[in-house]
């Protein structure tokens, strides 16, 4: 049987916390990949990804589809595991720089919140079942005015991190095949939210399933749903830009393709639907993303491959 | 000669002093002077989950200058970003910026909740227009409107 959970299964894209309600904003989840397996002791991952969405698609927090402004967002982030121990590994996801502009507006940018995510392997070996609890850490630009390029006193905020300390906990279930490349990945999420400046936010749930399969022996290729809805409904926005109320669900593609040794070059491209949750609160259009990522492998591990 | 002096500086302030300084009046050229005296009113509408409401009223105060104002009841969202007031022809935010923007009337922005007034600009008549817009420029959406009948 090839131990696949000895190899790089997933690929891991990230997105910046960001979606903005009114739109987008903070859409953490979904693109990361959530597992049961952890790292082994002093393994690594390291990846650094360029984002980059754009559109005019709105959906209320009623579901209704609305036609305004182009929004566009870019972001580059860095996202990390590191096994601590050989049950528990190190998680960070943290957008670098984030790029926020309407086609009407100037672009401000400014850094994202750190999502620190503590990966505790519960089962390893025939089910891999993982729970990590993720706090994300309001680090990022809480409030970021875009001045208007329409005339001198409108603008809006377009921050890159959303004010408010969050806390993601997970449970994720993998499988992988004994004679094939394939592998699969199961979990569901509860992010307790609080708040920012008095106004407070619903919880949230997430869920999401991933297979991968990898082709001629050489690239990990890999396809996503992932839902997202608020426990309580939220009928007024509070804060359109926080991702109070946003619901949706995503589809994704990805591709992991060797460069160099352990460096790979990955690509994935995301876009949203109503499948499972309707889109709410959310600017809907594809996400293209590429990244470079680093892996690092104890030589034990490396020689069994 | 020291001690004319002195009795003139003191005649001096004494009358300084003395003096009846009536209190400065101040007049805000954003707010109505007196009681308004409201044409129209209407209640505002919520378009895309804003959270708006309240009423919009246009009249005149005794200075015989016109005003729109909103309500205590007045909320919308304000959170985001700049929402602009509008007199307009309809419903419909109709930019035409080449023309001039015959359709619309801009007031100025709303910062806060609760009552506000927009004093309308000097020469501007505001016979044609039927409806207030709460406008997020940035976005490009309506955040409410409100008919003014």
């Amino acid at each position: 049987m090839r131990d696949f959970s000895k190899m790089e299964l997933t690929i891991r894209l990230s997105q910046p916390k960001i979606l903005i309600g009114l739109g987008i904003f903070f859409c953490s989840f979904g693109l990361q990949a959530q597992s049961g397996w952890t790292k082994a002791k002093n393994e690594g991952f390291y990846q650094l990804s360029f984002n980059r969405f754009s559109s005019e698609d709105y959906f209320t927090l009623a579901g209704e589809p609305l036609v305004t402004n182009k929004f566009t967002q870019n972001s580059l982030v860095f996202y990390g595991e590191y096994g601590l121990t050989e049950k528990l590994t190190l998680i960070a996801n943290w957008p670098l720089q984030v790029w926020n502009g309407f086609s009407s507006t100037e672009t401000v940018s400014g850094l994202g919140d750190l999502r620190l995510e503590f990966k505790q392997a519960l089962l390893k070996k025939y089910l891999p079942l993982s729970i990590a609890v993720a706090p994300e850490i309001p680090i990022g630009k809480a409030n970021n005015f875009a001045q208007s390029r329409l005339n001198d006193f409108e603008s809006i905020n377009l921050p890159s991190g959303d004010g408010e300390f969050n806390v993601w906990t997970t449970l994720a279930a993998s499988f992988s095949l004994p004679n094939a490349p394939l592998y699969g990945n199961l979990y569901g999420a509860y992010n307790f939210r609080t708040q920012y400046e008095g106004v407070t936010f619903t919880d949230q749930i997430g869920l999401g399933i991933e297979v991968g399969y990898k082709i001629t022996d050489l690239i990990w290729i890999n396809s996503r749903i992932n839902g997202l809805t608020p426990v309580n409904e939220v009928l007024v926005a509070t804060d359109f830009v926080r991702g109070d109320g946003t619901a949706y669900t995503s589809y994704s593609f990805g591709a992991a393709i060797p460069i160099y040794r352990q460096i790979n070059l990955t690509l994935n491209y995301r876009n949203y639907t109503d499948f499972i949750f309707d889109r709410k609160n959310l600017y809907s259009a594809g996400t293209f993303s590429v990244g470079v990522f680093y892996e690092r492998k104890n030589k034990a591990n490396e020689a069994s491959k | 000669m020291k001690k004319a002096i002195f009795l003139f500086y003191m005649a001096f302030l004494g009358m300084v002093s003395c003096s009846d300084d009536p209190d400065p009046v101040t007049i805000d050229p954003t707010r109505p002077t007196g009681s308004l005296s409201v044409q129209r009113s209407g209640a505002f509408i919520d378009q895309n989950s804003a959270g708006t409401m309240g009423n919009a009223s246009l009249g005149v105060d005794t200075q015989g200058k016109e005003f729109l104002s909103f309500n205590s009841e007045f909320n919308t969202a304000l959170a985001t970003g700049t929402v602009t007031v509008y007199l307009s022809t309809s419903d419909m935010f109709m930019a035409d910026p080449a023309n001039g923007n015959p359709n619309l009337l801009v007031l100025g922005p709303v910062r806060s909740a609760g009552e506000n007034f927009f004093a309308i600009p000097t020469g501007s008549s505001t016979a044609k227009y039927t409806h207030v817009i709460l406008w997020c420029g940035s976005v490009g959406v309506p955040f409410g409107n409100a008919r003014l009948q």
